[in-house]
């Protein structure tokens, strides 16, 4: 589903023109990208137009599209009288009248994805560590299976490896499945490997927005507004201005030292 | 170079067996582990909140034989969401209370409020709820209660994982400004990344301190620790590993060394 804001303002951001192309992982970096996030599931009252698919859509008529769009909050938190992980599942599916045929299955195939063992299902909530919570968060998500996720700062936990398999999972499922996903995050490091696009946000509107290396290679206006660039294209630059030597900014580390390698003198 | 805590052998529950290190006292040591490796619980572990018996030593006393009031003194802990509620409406006010713990001189505690208020940030915040600040902030309050109370061991878990790069290394200058102020720091982090603010850093996997060395020693493993689910910060990575390929002659620690290293200045 393709999201399209035209001239859209609230409080926070004002005339944000964004087309959302579907079946992208796109990162959201800047400030208010919270904010943004509330837009786009409508939570927002907003002057300006939104379209989905090139279709108007009325802030009174957002039920109709709530199950195609989820939202995945950086908070982690549980209702008290929910015990174990099994129970939770439960409750959100009952809560959020998910149709689920086949509930078991479902459930289990959403920590299947997710990495974490069948067994967690009968593990209190109490017990599980807090990448395992955040984890959990996410496969209660992918439940809802919408066209589109809105993840707020997914990854800030996570070590290299859990990153790397979240992010795999979330790729084999845009170009499998047709998904949409958009992550908010601080770490420009881990946009430029993974997010195909990224939107940058700042002073309440939008700075950049397009692919990561073009958007990553306005270096003289993202040092402007004071806004951190990846490291390798970062020493890609400095090469550039002390020795005059072009590098390309390889999102391999092992590609980046060959081509060191054929530059040497 | 003085042991302040120690931990001997500890073993607990599938998660640690036999682990054994020290912290030395007035230094920052990071310990980075994969997720689901008991950080967080080696955390409260070493604060007490998770009693154990004979295996964890302050000053060379078990825990388990150290009452409430000297842990209270010699201990302060924050845990990464900083949740535990601050107790008054304004921040000034949570300070002043922080004072009723220690004895100090008025003009003392003058000098230390003016020192803290600086240093952290804190004097547009001063009216404010603290409840209400962000993580940010709150973590930087909390960094300014450890100064009025001066425990000897201060410790953080996860703490630089939710905050943005630029508040990340105004917190780094924040933990050396702690360090002057005589205290003992222990880190806990999943990324490799915030083992550079350490003076040591240990490397848990499986319940054992698989590494341990300054930080310059631990990541020159890089095939250990990418083999169990880290990953170097880009320069170190890329300085470690040109010099395995023989690029270069040794592992260079800045842009500019590596740079005229590779490229011979002319």
């Amino acid at each position: 589903m393709e999201i399209r804001l035209k001239n859209v303002s609230c409080e926070e951001l004002q005339k944000i023109n964004l087309l959302i192309p579907s079946q992208k992982l796109i990162a959201v970096t800047g400030e208010n990208t919270s904010c943004l996030f509330e837009i786009l599931t409508m939570k927002k009252p907003v002057t300006g137009f939104i379209y989905h698919d090139g279709k108007r859509i009325l802030l009174k008529d957002r039920y109709l599209y709530q199950e195609k769009i989820a939202f995945l909050s950086s908070q982690i938190s549980f209702p008290s009288h929910i015990s174990t992980v099994q129970e939770y599942f439960h409750y959100w599916i009952l809560q959020y009248h998910l149709s689920c045929h086949n509930e078991t299955k479902k459930i289990e195939d959403a920590i299947h994805l997710v990495g974490l063992p069948k067994a967690v299902l009968t593990f209190p909530l109490s017990i599980l560590s807090h990448s395992e919570m955040k984890l959990l968060q996410i496969a209660s998500v992918l439940l809802l299976n919408p066209e589109v996720f809105l993840l707020d700062n997914p990854f800030a936990n996570f070590d290299s490896k859990s990153t790397k398999q979240l992010m795999r999972l979330f790729s084999k499922m845009k170009e499998k499945y047709g998904k949409t996903f958009l992550f908010s995050t601080d770490d420009c490091e881990l946009i430029y490997q993974y997010a195909d696009d990224v939107i940058l946000l700042k002073k309440g509107t939008v700075l950049l927005h397009g692919s990561v290396e073009e958007v990553y290679s306005n270096s003289f206006l993202l040092e402007k507004e004071n806004i951190s660039i990846p490291q390798v294209i970062s020493f890609v630059n400095y090469v550039k201005k002390t020795k005059n030597i072009q590098l390309d900014a390889y999102k391999d580390i092992r590609d980046l030292i060959k081509d060191i390698y054929r530059k040497v003198s | 170079m003085k042991t302040i805590l120690d931990v001997r052998d500890l073993s607990y529950q599938s998660l640690f067996s036999h682990c054994t290190f020290s912290l030395i006292e007035n230094q920052v040591t990071v310990l980075v582990g994969p997720n689901r490796s008991g950080k967080t619980v080696l955390s409260k572990i070493l604060s007490g909140l998770i009693p154990t018996k004979e295996m964890i030593f302050f000053e060379n006393k078990s825990l388990d034989s150290i009452d409430s009031r000297e842990k209270q003194k010699n201990f302060f802990f924050l845990f990464q969401d900083a949740s535990f509620p601050f107790r008054f409406f304004r921040v000034q006010e949570e300070l002043s209370f922080y004072f009723s713990y220690v004895k100090l001189q008025e003009e003392e505690i003058q000098e230390v409020l003016e020192k803290v208020k600086k240093q952290f940030g804190l004097t547009p915040l001063l009216k404010k709820n603290p409840n209400e600040l962000t993580l940010f902030q709150k973590i930087r309050l909390y960094f300014a209660l450890a100064v009025i109370l001066k425990p000897k061991i201060f410790l953080l878990d996860h703490v630089f994982e939710m905050v943005s790069p630029q508040e990340k290394e105004i917190l780094y200058r924040d933990i050396y400004f702690l360090k002057q102020e005589k205290m003992t720091i222990f880190i806990t982090s999943s990324k490799l990344e915030h083992a550079l603010v350490g003076d040591k850093v240990l490397i848990l996997h499986q319940g054992n301190i698989l590494l341990e060395g300054s930080p310059f020693e631990v990541l020159k493993e890089d095939g250990i620790l990418n083999k169990i689910g880290l990953d170097l910060p880009f320069f170190v990575d890329l300085s470690v590993k040109l010099q395995y390929y023989n690029l270069v002659d040794t592992i260079y620690l800045t842009q500019e060394k590596l740079v005229n290293a590779l490229w011979k200045s002319d």
